[in-house]
């Protein structure tokens, strides 16, 4: 008998759990074995479509559905609770690992349970902190994209926006990154066109300046220390393509900021050259630095050893090479491939939930010391087979032994594609597409760091075709539904 | 399709200079929104999608 618990049902835990139901059977072959999914929300978020939300061209109903009968049907034990605990060498009664969760939902909201296991797969995600920057978020004076509800209200303030652009009234709109730290530019730069397409179909662009305000400190780098593209027997950078689609859309980018306060309508920040600056808004999405969810460990005898398992920033320590250099000696070897906790081998942290071992974009300081540096985005596609991969390794152990060599999948080895709707409409929407092979740049296999035949940018309809299809794949593939796991993850 | 939206200037930002960025012609304009040919760019781009995915090591 094997008990599986997977914390987090996003992307990453989702398609573990989907994958590890399948591949151990049907509840009824699968012997005494347990798949168990503990996650504080009752739905499943497709989140790269809360953008659309966002503007208000897709309902909250079109990227949210709920995880029980899904759970019900794959044979999946569901518990809608948050982990708070883990204690990988067990208790006094039991030296099985075990994770402490309290419920939020089922009916149970503040009852504590200790879940026993034999694998546990840390699939938390982020904790959005807002609090890292004073009135950032929706609590404050900025609004988010980062849930399905913080994209309805934001759709509910543009809508506004828009209303008073109508009557004749000029309107700043700010979109960006909400700390210098952040990660996961590519959504901000997808909103931000979307935004633009809006109000450009709404006839009411000209009486609005739209600012895209980024920690990058060059358009197109994405957190990825940007691409090199191949175009018509040139070589190109991700820096100029992103600057034509900017310049064409009369987007206005800052660039190098750390936003330091947001007030009520005004935001103040500080630029790479220690300059600070403040501007006025009618309308701000920002998005917030991301942290690990907080959990905290403990050993058999009740000793606590969070700082064994977590870095600093929350997130899970893994198989990486987490030695502090320059970034002038930053290897792909250095990324994980495995996700297996180091001393416990039964734990895995995959998605956003583990530590990277070090940005992937040049880090910088302002001149006055404040880091301005994108963190490593760690987007849907990877994420998902980094689920898959761990599936694999603990169906294996389970069917092989405990020696069972694991699978194995480098964000150094894996691609990557990121599509930026800049537009909805099946004849009028656009995108910006790109892929990037892999996602972790290896100097020591490509002169760019990437390969030039898989890493790519275009810009058009066909692009926004592409995200559709995937937000209508991927919604498919999370409910389980027929063939899905022929849908590359 | 141009639209520069200057920064008002009682309230001036330091805006990156884009002045040196490419813009598109029309022909890449029609191209961008071509649906025949945009069809054999959403082709390319899936397959290029899915031998990422059969190159990646899972
Ligand atoms: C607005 C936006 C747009 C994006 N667009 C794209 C895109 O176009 N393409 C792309 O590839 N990526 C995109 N991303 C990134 C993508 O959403 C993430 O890469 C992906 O969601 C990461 O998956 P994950 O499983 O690690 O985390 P998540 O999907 O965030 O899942 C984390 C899960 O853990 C649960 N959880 C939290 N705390 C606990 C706890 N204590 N105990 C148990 N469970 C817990 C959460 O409820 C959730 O179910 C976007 C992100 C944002 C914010």
């Amino acid at each position: 008998m094997t008990d599986i618990v997977v914390l987090g049902a996003g992307i990453s835990g989702h398609t573990a759990a989907l994958h590890l139901a399948r591949l151990l059977g049907r509840r009824s072959t699968r012997g005494q074995h347990t798949v168990t999914v503990v996650s504080p929300n009752s739905h499943w978020n497709w989140i790269p479509s809360n953008i659309w939300v966002g503007v208000g061209k897709m309902g909250r109903d079109d990227v949210v559905f709920p995880l029980e009968p899904v759970y019900e049907r794959k044979g999946i034990d569901f518990r809608q609770a948050k982990a708070v605990a883990l204690r990988p060498e067990g208790d006094g009664e039991d030296h099985r690992g075990a994770v402490d969760i309290v419920y939020t939902g089922q009916g149970r909201v503040g009852q504590e349970e200790r879940l026993r296991y034999d694998y546990l797969v840390n699939a938390t995600g982020p904790r959005l902190r807002f609090e890292a920057t004073e009135g950032l978020g929706p609590d404050g004076h900025s609004l988010s994209v980062c849930t399905a509800d913080h994209a309805v209200e934001a759709a509910r303030e543009l809508d506004e926006v828009v209303q008073r652009l109508r009557a004749g009234q000029e309107q700043t709109l700010v979109v960006g990154m909400g700390h210098g730290t952040c990660t996961c530019e590519g959504a901000a730069f997808e909103y931000v066109f979307n935004v633009d397409h809006v109000l450009r179909d709404a006839g009411v662009r000209d009486l609005a300046t739209l600012y895209y305000l980024t920690n990058e400190a060059s358009l197109g780098d994405f957190g990825v220390d940007g691409m090199t593209f191949e175009d018509q027997g040139f070589q190109t950078s991700s820096e100029l393509w992103t600057a034509s689609l900017f310049r064409e859309r009369g987007v206005l980018p800052i660039l190098g900021a750390h936003v330091e306060r947001v007030e009520e309508g005004v935001v103040h920040y500080e630029t790479l050259d220690g300059s600070h600056h403040s501007l006025d808004f009618d309308f701000a999405m920002l998005l917030p630095p991301f942290g690990g969810v907080g959990l905290a460990a403990y050993d058999g005898q009740g000793g606590d050893i969070t700082d064994e398992l977590f870095a600093p920033s929350g997130f899970m320590r893994v198989d990486a090479d987490y030695t502090a250099k320059p970034y002038e000696d930053w290897r792909a070897a250095d990324w994980p491939e495995t996700y297996q906790v180091p001393v416990w081998d039964n734990i895995f942290a995959v998605g956003i939930a583990f530590a990277p071992p070090h940005p992937i974009s040049r880090p910088r300081k302002s001149s006055s010391g404040t880091v301005i540096a994108p963190s490593p985005p760690r987007t849907g596609m990877p994420s998902g087979v980094m689920g898959k991969t761990v599936a694999l390794t603990i169906v294996d152990r389970i069917r092989s032994g405990p020696s069972a060599q694991p699978h194995r999948a480098s964000m150094a080895n894996m691609g990557a594609a990121c599509v930026a709707s800049a537009g909805a409409g099946l004849r009028t929407g656009s995108a910006a597409a790109m892929t990037m092979m892999p996602v972790v740049p290896d100097y020591s296999r490509y002169p760019t760091g990437r390969s030039l035949r898989d890493t790519r940018g275009e810009i058009g309809l066909g692009g926004h075709w592409v995200k559709l299809m995937l937000h209508y794949l991927f919604i498919h593939k999370a409910k389980g539904r027929p063939g899905w796991f022929l849908i590359p993850e | 399709m141009t639209n520069p939206s200057p920064p008002a200037p009682d309230n001036p930002q330091p805006v990156a200079d884009l002045t040196g960025a490419p813009l598109p012609t029309e022909g890449t304009l029609r191209r961008r929104r071509s649906v025949p040919f945009q069809l054999t760019r959403f082709a390319v781009f899936n397959a290029r999608i899915m031998r990422m995915v059969l190159k990646g090591s899972h």
